[in-house]
């Protein structure tokens, strides 16, 4: 059988913090049916969509049974809970246990748990990070403390949320995606440990310096797992818990300074993931030292970010020459209708990841310090590869980028006619498709080469 | 503005666009199962001669992997767990199943550079 194909990358084993086994290459067929179906789609979006702004009302709903809201209420607090003691476990573990990052917490916690598990979540669940954050946890307690000792707690909350930008946690996302994507040896339990210790103390300072509403803005994950809870059908509104249906809550997303930043960051990381994982990128990153590569990566990943960004920017500016429109309120308006796509290319990547590399967390949870314990009984436990066919993959992967795509596009729609007139607004949302073509061909171009 | 009755027929389109994915969906691979697939590998001063290669593997095949070091040395196949243990000048050769599917790495020691990467589909 033919042997030697291509030239592959030769780094090191985890090139996004964990998992070892990576994606097969979409096959051609899949890539081209895909990118056919959302192109016929956006085309189709243009005539055959609805002439009046629908998801705005939609995404009002209605409340839900009071045992419902007790019930959530309950199991918010007992996720507060488990959240605190996994938080401390992993931070435990990635100081004293063991430094494979296959046996410990710390880095599958990280870069499975909390970043894949916060987004896809947060789009299924709605806004849970503020309810379970084991930072809001300890500047609660801290909080208590200080009035039980006589203290003061920090005022102007409602101002600070009202002005705070999204811009630091644009950064902090961005350093989170430097580290998993561009450092050199991001599964290294230390590392992750040191940087989880390092945020959370920043956080945690500026909580009590500041209040707890202050996290909302400032904290990066928490930000961004905000933002996508717009996609859950669930809310929580002033007199309780709404339901409406999915999507719909794209409508009410409020963006800040910054929100665009934080949004293009995030798909642009997840982009930088795909092109890190082709063949060219493999042949360029070869035969380099440890840091080098990181140089390397890094410069990937500003550039892939730069170019996403740029690809927006240019046509959000297009379209407000088309409506007369300020530049930034066209990119504030349109900058939810990315949010689909963000999380589309999320659950494109990281799918296999959460079904793998989540059977290890499970396992890894038993024997958090590698002392051979075994807590949940897991611990002998090997991770299944078979659990989900390569072809499953694949069709989550094709599926969720079409679906992404159509949901930004229906998005985009009602965005422009609810800004302006039909027939400006119609023409407005042209170059926010073309952007939206080219993101969606582009994700699916990169799944070709896995 | 477009009617009811063309919207119909845009999504009637859409609906045959997507019956015709589904169906044309099987048969993609090919499903050779069962061959023996030969994989060479050459280690000199800490780098595989003629570089890292990616090679196709039918899933269910048998992989026979020849490693020759000039040091004595430990390479890891990766998702299936295999270790092998390399000596100095000796080939050494590792044969396995491939009944997982994905992207498989061989690396030196657990985490060092990459030998080959296996495309199990």
């Amino acid at each position: 059988m033919v042997a030697a194909l291509v030239l592959a990358d030769a780094g090191p084993a985890a090139a996004h913090g964990v998992g070892e086994r990576g994606d097969l290459p979409l096959p051609l067929w899949q890539v081209a049916w895909g990118a056919g179906i959302a192109v016929a789609i956006s085309f189709a979006a243009i005539g055959a969509l609805w002439h009046m702004p629908r998801l705005r009302a939609a995404a009002e709903g209605r409340l839900v049974p009071a045992f419902a809201e007790r019930t959530a209420r309950a199991a918010a607090l007992l996720a507060r809970l488990l959240v605190l003691t996994l938080s401390v476990l992993a931070v435990w573990s990635a100081f004293a246990g063991s430094d494979s990052p296959n046996r410990n917490l710390a880095p599958v916690t990280f870069y499975v748990v909390l970043w894949v598990g916060g987004q896809v979540g947060s789009a299924v669940l709605g806004d849970v990070w503020p309810r379970v954050s084991p930072i809001d946890t300890l500047a609660a307690a801290a909080g208590w403390l200080r009035r039980r000792m006589g203290g003061e707690t920090p005022a102007g909350g409602a101002s600070i949320e009202r002005d705070a930008t999204h811009r630091p946690a644009a950064a902090g996302v961005l350093a989170f995606l430097w580290l998993e994507l561009a450092y050199h040896d991001p599964g290294n339990p230390r590392v992750v440990g040191g940087a989880i210790v390092v945020a959370g103390a920043l956080l945690l300072a500026g909580a009590l310096r500041y209040g707890r509403r202050w996290l909302r803005t400032a904290d990066p994950l928490g930000a961004l797992f905000g933002l996508l809870a717009a996609l859950a059908p669930f809310e929580r509104g002033e007199r309780g818990l709404r339901v409406h249906p999915p999507f719909v809550g794209l409508a009410r997303v409020t963006p800040r300074r910054g929100t665009v930043a934080l949004v293009l960051v995030t798909l642009g990381g997840t982009t930088f993931d795909g092109v890190a994982r082709t063949a060219w990128w493999g042949r360029l990153a070869a035969d380099r030292s440890p840091w080098s590569v990181t140089a390397l990566h890094t410069v990937g990943l500003v550039a892939v970010v730069g170019a996403v960004a740029l690809l927006y920017v240019g046509a959000t500016r297009a379209s407000a020459r088309i409506t007369g429109d300020e530049p930034t309120v066209v990119a504030d308006r349109y900058v939810a209708s990315l949010l689909p796509i963000a999380l589309a290319y999320a659950i494109a990547h990281y799918f296999s990841l959460l079904v793998f590399e989540g059977q290890r967390f499970l396992i890894v949870l038993s024997d958090p310090l590698a002392r051979g314990w075994d807590l949940l009984g897991t611990a002998a436990w090997r991770v299944d590869y078979r659990l989900i066919e390569p072809t499953t993959i694949a069709w989550v992967q094709v599926g969720a980028i079409v679906l992404g795509h159509v949901l930004g596009v229906a998005a985009a729609h009602d965005r422009a006619i609810e800004a302006s007139d039909a027939r400006t607004a119609l023409r407005g949302q042209y170059p926010l498709l073309a952007a939206m073509v080219l993101y969606t061909v582009g994700g699916l171009l990169l799944l070709l080469n896995a | 503005m477009p009617s009811s009755s063309s919207r119909a027929v845009l999504t009637a389109a859409i609906a045959v666009l997507l019956t015709l994915l589904l169906v044309s969906c099987s048969g993609s691979g090919d499903t050779s199962s069962g061959e023996v697939v030969t994989v060479e590998i050459e280690l000199r001063d800490g780098e595989v001669v003629g570089g890292t290669q990616r090679v196709e593997v039918g899933l269910d095949d048998e992989v026979e992997l020849t490693i020759t070091s000039d040091v004595d040395d430990e390479a890891h196949v990766h998702v299936y767990d295999i270790t092998i243990v390399l000596r100095a000048g000796e080939p050494v050769t590792t044969t396995f199943p491939a009944d997982i599917g994905g992207m498989i790495p061989v690396h030196l020691h657990h985490d060092g550079i990459m030998l080959v990467q296996l495309a199990v589909a």
